[in-house]
C-alpha cells in the first residue's frame, strides 16, 4: 500500500519534471522562432522601406516631367491648359446605349464585380 | 485519509520499548504535524505556480522578451516627413558600411581580388595599403546597397565586416531644400523643418532612448511636392531666361496660411551635406533674407488709405510734378503727367500718386498700419529657424513714409510680405503663415481682422485690374483669373540705388473673385530676355508667376471658369 502511493508519487513527480522541461524547451523555441520571424519582420520592412525610397525617387516630378519631356514628340504628349479642363456638369448629357441587350462593357463590369477571383496570401522569405 | 497516512507513518516505527513509547508517540505525532506542514507549504507553491500558468494562459502576450532580442540599429532614427498628400520628402534608409579589420585579413591581396567582383570601383592601391596597414579598424566603403552587401557576405573573406547606419535620403534632392532644411552626420537636424523636428520632442525622445526602437510616426508638411516642384521648375527656368543671380517663390493658402510651396533658389542638395555658412548665397531668402519689395508696397499703402475711409476708388490724385522733398525728388516710372484716380495711380504703379495717399493717412498711422499687417516686426511662431527681422527707419520722417508708400526704406521678408497680401484679399483676416496642415477654422481663431472686408473687396479689384489693363499683364492665365502688383525695386549698390540692378517682384491672388492662394514671385537682378530692352517685374516676375498657376491651379482644385461673370467684379466699380 505504502509503497504503491511512493510509486505513484515517484512516477507522478517524474512526469511533472518531463512535463515541466518539455514545456520549457517548447517555451525557449518558441521564443527563438519569435526571435527569427522579428528579425525577418525586421528585413522585411527594411527592404519596404528601400522600395518605398525607390518608389518615391521614380515618382518626383523633376523626374516625369523629364520623361515626359524626352518622350512628347513620340507620344504626341502636350501640357495641359487651362482651357481643357471642364467639371462633370459642364459634360453633356451621356447618350443612352443603343441596344441595352448588347453591352460589351456594361457585361464586363457586371461579371467583374461580383466575384473577384484575385486572392492574396501570405509570403514567406527563403531562410537564408 | 489523514488518520490512515498517519497510522501508516506510526506503523512503519516497532515499538523498542514501553518506556520511551509516550514520548515516542509524542515524537511521532510532532514529525507528522511537520510533514503536514512542509506538505501544505509544497502544494501551496505549486498552486501559485499553476495559478500563475493559467493567470499567463489568459493575459496577452507580453513583447518585452521579444524587444531585447531584435536586432538594434546603430544611429538615431527620425521620422519621416511627407507632404500633404503624402508623399515622402524626407526618410530614413539602412545603409550598410563596409569596414575591415586588417589585423585578422590573412591575404590583401586576394581580399582586393574578391572584393572587386562585387565592387569593381575600389582601387586597388589604396585599399591595399589600407588593408596591409598595422590600423584595427578601417572603412573600405560607405554606403553599400543590399544587394552589394550580401554578395560580399557570399565571398566569406575573413576580417571584414558591416556596420548598418540610418542615412537620411531626400528622394526629390533640391526640390523642397530650404523647407525641409539638413542633417549633420549624427542624423540630427540642423536647419528647416528637420531642425524643428528635433526641437519638439525628437530630440527628448532620443535622449531617453526611446526613439531608436520605437517607429515614428511621420510628419505630415502643408506642402504639395507637385506645387513646390512647379515653382522650383519655373524659378530655375526664369534664372536661365533671365540671367538673375537668384528667384524664390512661394504659394501661400489665402485662407489658412499653409505653405503650399515655397523655393529659393539658388539652392542645394540635401543629399550631400553643404555647409550653408559658407556657401552664403543659398540661403533661403523666403523666410530667411529681407528685402525692400518695391512697388508691391503700393498695394499695401492703397489698402491702408481705402481702409483708413479718408480715400476712395473715386478718389484723385495729382501725379504731374514729380515731389520734391528735401534733396530727394519723387517721380514716376511710368509717368502719366496727369491727375490719376486710386485705381489709376494703382495701374501705373505710380510713385506720386501713392506717396499723396500715403501723406492722406500720415506718418504714424502708416508705421502702425504696416505694423499692424505684421511687415515691419519679426515673424513668431513660425516652423523655421531661418527667419529674418525686418527693418525699419529708427524714427519716421516723411520722407520715410514717402519712400516706404512705394515699397523703399524698408525690408522685410517675402514670407511675411505674402502672408499680408493674403490679408488683403481674403476678407481682412492676417493669418500667421506655417508649414504644417490647418484648416479653416483653426486659421480663423489665429487671424486677425486687419483691414475691412470692403478694402479687401477693393484691393481684389484692383489687382485684378492691374492684371487686366496695367503692368501685370503677362501673368494672366486663362480661366484662373490671376491679380496681382508688380514690385521693380532699384537695388542699393555701395549706398545708393543702382538703376542697373533690380530686385523684381510680383505679388498675386487666385482666383481674383474669391482668393484661395497667394503667389509671390521675386527676381533678383533680371537682364532683359534677348530682343526685349525692358527687365521690369511685369516681364519677369509676372510670366513665373503665370507658369506656376498654370500647372498647379488644376491640382489645388481651382476649377477654371472662363463665363463673363469672373470679369463682373471689374465693372462693378
Amino acid at each position: 500500500m505504502i509503497r504503491s502511493l511512493d510509486l505513484i508519487l515517484v512516477a507522478a513527480m517524474i512526469c511533472g519534471a518531463v512535463w515541466t522541461f518539455s514545456i520549457k524547451h517548447q517555451a525557449e523555441q518558441s521564443a527563438e522562432e519569435v526571435a527569427r520571424l522579428q528579425k525577418l519582420i525586421q528585413a522585411e520592412k527594411e527592404k519596404i522601406n528601400l522600395l518605398r525610397a525607390d518608389w518615391a525617387l521614380l515618382n518626383q516630378p523633376a523626374r516625369l516631367q523629364k520623361l515626359a519631356e524626352t518622350h512628347a514628340e513620340e507620344l504626341q504628349l502636350k501640357p495641359l491648359k487651362s482651357t481643357q479642363i471642364a467639371k462633370e456638369g459642364e459634360l453633356p448629357a451621356i447618350r443612352p446605349p443603343e441596344d441595352p441587350e448588347n453591352d460589351p462593357i456594361g457585361d464586363l463590369v457586371e461579371t467583374k464585380s461580383e466575384k473577384d477571383p484575385l486572392t492574396t496570401g501570405s509570403t514567406r522569405v527563403a531562410d537564408e | 485519509m489523514k488518520k490512515a497516512f498517519l497510522k501508516g507513518l506510526m506503523g512503519r516505527s516497532k515499538p523498542q520499548s514501553l518506556t520511551l513509547s509516550s514520548s515516542r508517540k509524542a515524537r511521532n505525532e510532532q514529525a507528522a504535524a511537520r510533514i503536514l506542514l512542509v506538505m501544505a507549504g509544497v502544494v501551496l507553491v505549486y498552486a501559485i505556480i499553476a495559478g500563475r500558468l493559467i493567470y499567463y494562459g489568459f493575459s496577452d502576450p507580453k513583447t518585452g522578451s521579444i524587444h531585447r532580442l531584435a536586432d538594434r540599429s546603430t544611429s538615431a532614427t527620425r521620422p519621416e516627413l511627407v507632404d500633404r498628400n503624402g508623399e515622402t520628402l524626407a526618410m530614413d534608409i539602412k545603409m550598410a558600411s563596409l569596414f575591415a579589420e586588417p589585423h585578422i585579413i590573412v591575404d590583401a591581396d586576394e581580399a582586393i581580388e574578391l572584393l572587386s567582383t562585387v565592387l569593381p570601383d575600389i582601387e586597388f592601391k589604396s585599399v591595399h595599403k589600407k588593408l596591409t596597414s598595422k590600423a584595427k579598424f578601417v572603412w573600405l566603403k560607405r554606403e553599400l546597397t543590399p544587394k552589394q552587401q550580401s554578395r560580399i557576405l557570399a565571398l566569406g573573406i575573413p576580417g571584414i565586416g558591416f556596420r548598418t547606419e540610418n542615412r537620411r535620403f531626400y528622394p526629390g534632392g533640391p526640390t523642397a531644400a530650404h523647407i525641409l532644411g539638413q542633417v549633420n552626420v549624427d542624423n540630427v537636424g540642423i536647419s528647416g523643418i528637420e531642425k524643428y523636428v528635433d526641437d519638439n520632442g525628437l530630440a527628448d525622445l532620443h535622449a531617453a532612448g526611446f526613439a531608436r526602437k520605437r517607429e515614428l510616426e511621420p510628419v505630415k508638411l502643408a506642402v504639395d511636392l507637385r506645387v513646390q516642384h512647379f515653382i522650383r521648375d519655373a524659378l530655375s527656368e526664369a534664372m536661365k531666361r533671365y540671367k538673375a543671380v537668384a528667384a524664390a517663390g512661394i504659394v501661400l493658402n489665402a485662407h489658412t496660411g499653409e505653405i503650399v510651396g515655397m523655393s529659393s533658389l539658388p539652392d542645394y542638395n540635401p543629399n550631400e551635406k553643404t555647409d550653408l555658412r559658407k556657401e552664403k548665397d543659398k540661403f533661403n531668402r523666403i523666410s530667411g533674407g529681407v528685402f525692400e519689395m518695391g512697388s508691391t508696397f503700393k498695394a499695401f499703402t492703397t489698402a491702408m488709405a481705402l481702409d483708413s475711409g479718408k480715400v476712395s476708388l473715386k478718389s484723385r490724385f495729382d501725379a504731374r510734378k514729380p515731389i520734391r522733398i528735401g534733396r530727394f525728388r519723387i517721380n514716376d516710372f511710368h509717368g502719366k503727367k496727369r491727375i490719376l484716380s486710386v485705381p489709376e495711380v494703382f495701374i501705373y504703379s505710380s510713385n506720386i500718386g501713392t506717396a499723396k495717399m500715403a501723406d492722406v493717412v500720415g506718418i504714424d498711422g502708416h508705421q502702425e498700419f504696416l505694423t499692424r499687417i505684421g511687415l515691419l516686426s519679426r515673424l513668431e511662431g513660425f516652423e523655421l529657424p531661418e527667419v529674418a527681422r525686418p527693418t525699419q527707419p529708427k524714427v519716421w520722417k516723411k520722407v520715410n513714409s514717402i519712400t516706404i508708400s512705394y515699397g523703399h526704406g524698408i525690408s522685410t521678408t517675402p514670407l511675411q510680405t505674402a502672408a499680408a497680401a493674403a490679408a488683403l484679399v481674403n476678407g481682412g483676416m492676417l493669418i500667421p503663415p506655417t508649414l504644417f496642415p490647418r484648416t479653416r477654422d483653426e486659421a480663423q481663431r489665429l487671424g486677425k481682422q486687419v483691414v475691412s472686408s470692403a478694402t479687401s473687396d477693393k484691393m481684389r479689384y484692383l489687382m485684378r485690374l492691374n492684371v487686366l489693363k496695367g503692368s501685370g499683364k503677362r501673368a494672366n492665365v486663362e480661366g484662373f483669373r490671376v491679380g496681382g502688383k508688380t514690385g521693380t525695386a532699384e537695388k542699393v549698390v555701395n549706398g545708393r540705388y543702382s538703376r542697373a540692378k533690380r530686385f523684381n517682384a510680383f505679388l498675386s491672388a487666385f482666383p481674383v473673385d474669391d482668393p484661395q492662394y497667394v503667389v509671390l514671385v521675386i527676381v533678383d537682378e533680371p537682364k532683359p530676355e534677348e530682343g526685349k530692352y525692358y527687365a521690369t517685374a511685369g516681364m519677369n516676375a509676372a510670366p513665373t508667376v503665370a507658369r506656376i498657376v498654370e500647372r498647379s491651379a488644376p491640382l489645388l482644385g481651382v476649377d477654371p471658369t472662363f463665363e463673363p461673370a469672373a470679369n463682373a467684379i471689374l465693372s462693378s466699380y
